[in-house]
């Protein structure tokens, strides 16, 4: 797996984009359940705190542009906070996620985007979840209010419920589509600068491997 | 002040040697106020250059508690209070090193400049003054001495008129050198004075007025703030202490504590195994195969989330996924000689892992934690009570019955305990085949109590015990695969139309208290799986298992010998673990039981290779082909009265008319062979391969046969 410039094509010459997503957020609003749903397709009502950081992999086909997705899920207590930096380094994407019935859980989603703002500047596409929109009779958050303050903070905004599996798909590919851009950006402009090959930007790696026809309906395979 | 020693400049013409003299006395003074002067000069340059450096060294400090709230601390970096303290320090900081840069120009002004002059002007003037001096000395004392050598004679004018105007020019140059000389020398006195005392004066006033502006800015309001400060540094202090003591009383009582746990294999009976845990961490070393025969044993950490089972590297920030472990199947296996491993295989069949613990606690905790998360214990509200229960009644499925230990005394004197003895199984399984003999409790009555779990094929070789022989009669006979007659017994399985085989490994039998629901099934397989997890029993035999229309044998894949065989109309119930396919079992209803009188039921279990859904559909399939041979079997004997009745009057007829179409029919009735009224009642069949199909026909003859007997 070779980390390589190249031009834009880089994804249809048989390569695939790698990238890593953190998932942040207060504990119980759902950060693992999001993730089982979208790998694995399970739900359980049961909580179980996550002690251990994990990470789970998903291989998606967008357009073509084949895409290793690292989806890293953490510790959402307080006294894992410490940890946060250590997972959200060279993330290419970040989903804040809050309860939608916990106004503490939104107020913790705006502590972590200052946080990641402060840490890793712009360079990182931002996505603030609602969770739980099955229980939308005991919603505590407003949605305008949270809609406008990911917009201020230049975050996309999306509902899910992981029970009902709703808008997850929608918020993995869409969260997707931009780090591509992200990525597609800092390639032309590597292109431009010297065409030197094994300086990539960060975390993303644009892996050589043997190409193969992935059909895909709705993106993901 | 005394009066001040004097140089007498009107005796410098006669310079007598008492002059002479009191120069000397002079000059010594001279050295002795430039040495001291230049210790006073160092002292005091080390006061100016401390204060500029404190003066640097303040600033910078101030710089660098400004800069705090821009630091990037891993750990506390957004305190507040902290920040906006530093904040207030750096500032008064900030004018205390300007106070200081200002006390450091004063003293350079006041302090440094007088007495760089004395030192650097003065005093050299006096040292510069002092070699002219000497020179115009020497010159004047060798014009005299040439002077005097002059003759008396007259002839030479020119000479004496050369030495007497050298003469009068080094002494006047010599006269007028030691006036300034003598004159510098007294002024130094004077000097001195100044020069001692200027840059004191200096020093002084730069210190009156640093303090001025120190006391001006430091005010009252500052000596609050610092008091604040004091007090939360005081309370940093106590809260640091009380914290200490918690932490040494931590590591005091941690210490007792573990030390037997640094033991890697700790005594089970101090440390109990806790069965009920629904998550498990620890480090576990993970077998990997790198060869046909070499594998490698990495040392990972293994944690559960969940249904999955994760593993971290030491390195790594997360762990990865090792095993989707819901629904999955774990026992203990014996690998490379290696203590403690278990074997994890996913729900699919398609992915499994070998696993070694620390010790014998970690071994069962992490079998019986992995089991059950397996069956999904920890998504119920109550983990660690339903995991007791389950596992209570597994655990009383392996305490042996008091009837049963008596019967197998001779054979096992320890049966029912954890660890089964260790000898292999030969190939024929006949040999050496193990039985142990378990009791069981049923969770919910579908199987019956003090229920023998048996975990491995008794063929009618060692068959010991009566309950089971009789059940299976047909033991040890050599089974031929390709179709030549073995025997005339109608059970044969060449006779068979449906003739499936599948490789099954046997898991254990038990009996059971019904037949007529799958979950009777599902309870034995789980009753079964518990008790080989829990006494780590994961030898399986290897059999091929035989479906026919006839019956259902377990076959030695090596030597042919059949093992067992099940007649199929006692085969009532058969089923497939709902969520693991891998899982097969069924119930086998036979009359010859413990007691002639009554029925009794016996479930088998089988793994399979993710087959178990095809097993049952073939037993299916021989099941229906079984019951239209019956009704087949019931019509044709009807048929064959009308036949026989038929028969006698056709039989006239067909001599008859059997020479002449004779030759005609002789290809129409080739063709016509295939008894077309049969084909009616085959019809409904027929969806077996096209190689099956000999077979078939054969089948239909051996029924035929069968009817006739």
């Amino acid at each position: 797996a070779a980390a390589g410039g190249g031009g834009g094509g880089a994804a249809a010459a048989g390569r695939a984009y790698s990238f890593k997503v953190v998932l942040l957020g207060e504990g119980c609003v759902g950060k693992t359940s999001l993730v089982l749903r979208y790998c694995e397709n399970k739900f359980n009502d049961k909580h179980i705190t996550t002690l251990q950081a994990s990470f789970l992999t998903k291989k998606l086909n967008i357009g073509g542009k084949r895409v290793n997705l690292a989806i890293w899920d953490t510790a959402g207590q307080e006294r894992f906070h410490a940890l946060g930096p250590i997972y959200y380094r060279d993330s290419n994407g970040a989903i804040l996620v809050y309860d939608i019935t916990d106004e503490d859980s939104f107020q913790k989603v705006k502590n972590w985007v200052k946080e990641l703002r402060k840490m890793l500047g712009n360079e990182i596409c931002l996505c603030i979840v609602g969770n739980k929109i099955d229980l939308e009779k005991e919603r505590h958050v407003s949605i305008q209010e949270a809609e406008s303050y990911a917009e201020s903070v230049g975050a996309k905004h999306y509902h899910t419920s992981a029970k009902q599996n709703k808008g997850i798909e929608e918020l993995f590919l869409d969260l997707c589509k931009r780090m591509i851009e992200t990525a597609q950006v800092d390639e032309r402009a590597k292109g431009n600068g010297s065409s030197q090959p094994g300086t990539a930007r960060r975390g993303v790696q644009i892996i050589d491997d043997e190409p193969q026809a992935q059909t895909s309906g709705g993106g993901c395979c | 002040m005394p009066g001040i020693d004097k140089l007498p400049i009107e005796e410098t013409l006669e310079d007598s040697p008492q002059t002479r003299s009191l120069l000397g006395v002079f000059e010594e003074d001279a050295t002795a106020i430039s040495n001291y002067m230049n210790q006073l000069y160092q002292a005091m340059h080390r006061i100016y250059d401390a204060q500029n450096e404190l003066s640097a060294a303040t600033h910078l400090t101030s710089k660098l508690l400004k800069e705090y709230e821009k630091q990037r601390f891993p750990l506390g970096g957004d305190d507040e209070v902290m920040s906006s303290t530093l904040q207030q320090f750096s500032k008064v900081i900030d004018e205390l090193s300007s106070c200081h840069a200002v006390l450091s120009t004063q003293l350079a002004d006041a302090m440094m400049f007088p007495i760089t002059q004395f030192k650097e002007r003065d005093l050299k003037e006096i040292l510069t003054l002092k070699e002219v001096f000497q020179i115009a000395s020497n010159d004047h004392d060798a014009a005299i001495n040439r002077y005097s050598r002059l003759s008396k004679k007259r002839e030479n004018d020119k000479v004496k008129y050369e030495v007497t105007e050298d003469v009068y020019t080094s002494r006047k140059k010599q006269h007028q050198t030691m006036m300034h000389y003598f004159c510098a020398l007294n002024t130094l006195q004077y000097k001195k004075k100044i020069a001692l005392l200027e840059p004191l004066l200096g020093y002084m006033q730069a210190q009156i007025s640093f303090f001025k502006m120190g006391s001006e800015n430091l005010n009252e309001q500052l000596e609050e703030f610092l008091a604040n400060i004091g007090t939360s540094v005081q309370n940093v202090r106590r809260e640091m202490d009380s914290d200490i003591e918690t932490m040494q009383q931590t590591i005091e009582d941690l210490e007792v504590a573990s030390d037997p746990l640094y033991v890697p294999d700790p005594d089970p009976t101090k440390f109990p195994v806790n069965r009920n845990l629904t998550r498990k961490a620890g480090y576990l070393n993970a077998r990997n195969k790198t060869g046909l025969v070499s594998s490698t044993w990495d040392r990972q950490f293994y944690f559960t989330q969940g249904g999955n089972l994760m593993s971290q590297a030491r390195g790594d920030v997360a762990g990865g996924l090792a095993m989707d472990i819901d629904n999955c199947s774990v026992m203990a296996v014996d690998c490379e000689d290696r203590r403690y491993c278990f074997q994890i295989t996913s729900f699919d069949g398609k992915k499994s892992s070998i696993l070694q613990a620390e010790s014998k606690k970690d071994h069962e905790e992490w079998i019986c934690t992995i089991n059950n998360i397996s069956k999904q214990i920890y998504l119920s509200e109550n983990p660690e009570e339903t995991a007791a229960r389950v596992n209570q009644s597994a655990l009383e499925a392996v305490t042996p019955s008091p009837s049963f230990q008596q019967r197998h005394e001779s054979l096992r004197p320890a049966a029912g305990q954890s660890r089964p003895p260790t000898a292999r199984t030969s190939s024929s399984g006949s040999l050496g085949s193990e039985s142990t003999n378990l009791a069981a409790l049923s969770l919910d009555s579908l199987v019956a109590p003090d229920t023998p779990i048996q975990f491995d094929i008794i063929s009618p070789v060692c068959e010991d015990q009566p309950g089971q022989a009789k059940a299976f009669g047909q033991g040890g006979r050599r089974t031929n695969p390709f179709g030549e007659s073995g025997g005339s017994t109608k059970s044969e399985t060449e006779d068979s139309i449906l003739h499936q085989l599948f490789i099954v490994r046997f898991l254990g039998s038990m009996e059971v208290k019904s037949d007529d629901h799958p979950d009777v099934v599902y309870e034995t397989m789980r009753q079964i799986l518990a008790a080989r997890a829990i006494h780590n029993i994961f030898r399986m035999t290897e059999s091929h298992l035989l479906v026919t229309c006839d019956c259902l044998k377990l076959i030695d894949p090596q030597t042919q010998v059949t093992r067992l065989t099940f007649p199929l109309p006692c085969v009532v119930l058969y089923a497939t673990h709902q969520e693991n396919k891998r899982l097969f079992g069924f119930v086998l209803r036979t009359s010859s039981g413990r007691s002639e009188s009554n029925l009794s039921s016996v479930c088998y279990i089988f793994e399979s290779n993710n087959e178990g859904e095809k097993i049952c559909d073939s037993v299916g399939l021989a099941k229906q082909i079984a019951l239209h041979a019956e009704l087949d079997r019931r019509a044709s004997e009807k048929q064959k009265e009308i036949e026989r009745v038929k028969e006698k009057q056709q039989k006239e007829l067909n001599k008859q008319k059997q020479i002449e179409k004779d030759l005609e029919e002789q290809s129409r009735l080739i063709a016509a062979s295939s008894r077309p009224n049969q084909a009616s009642s085959e019809g409904q069949f027929v969806v077996l391969s096209s190689s099956q199909s000999e077979e078939s026909d054969l089948g239909e003859g051996g029924k035929k046969r069968e009817s006739e007997a």
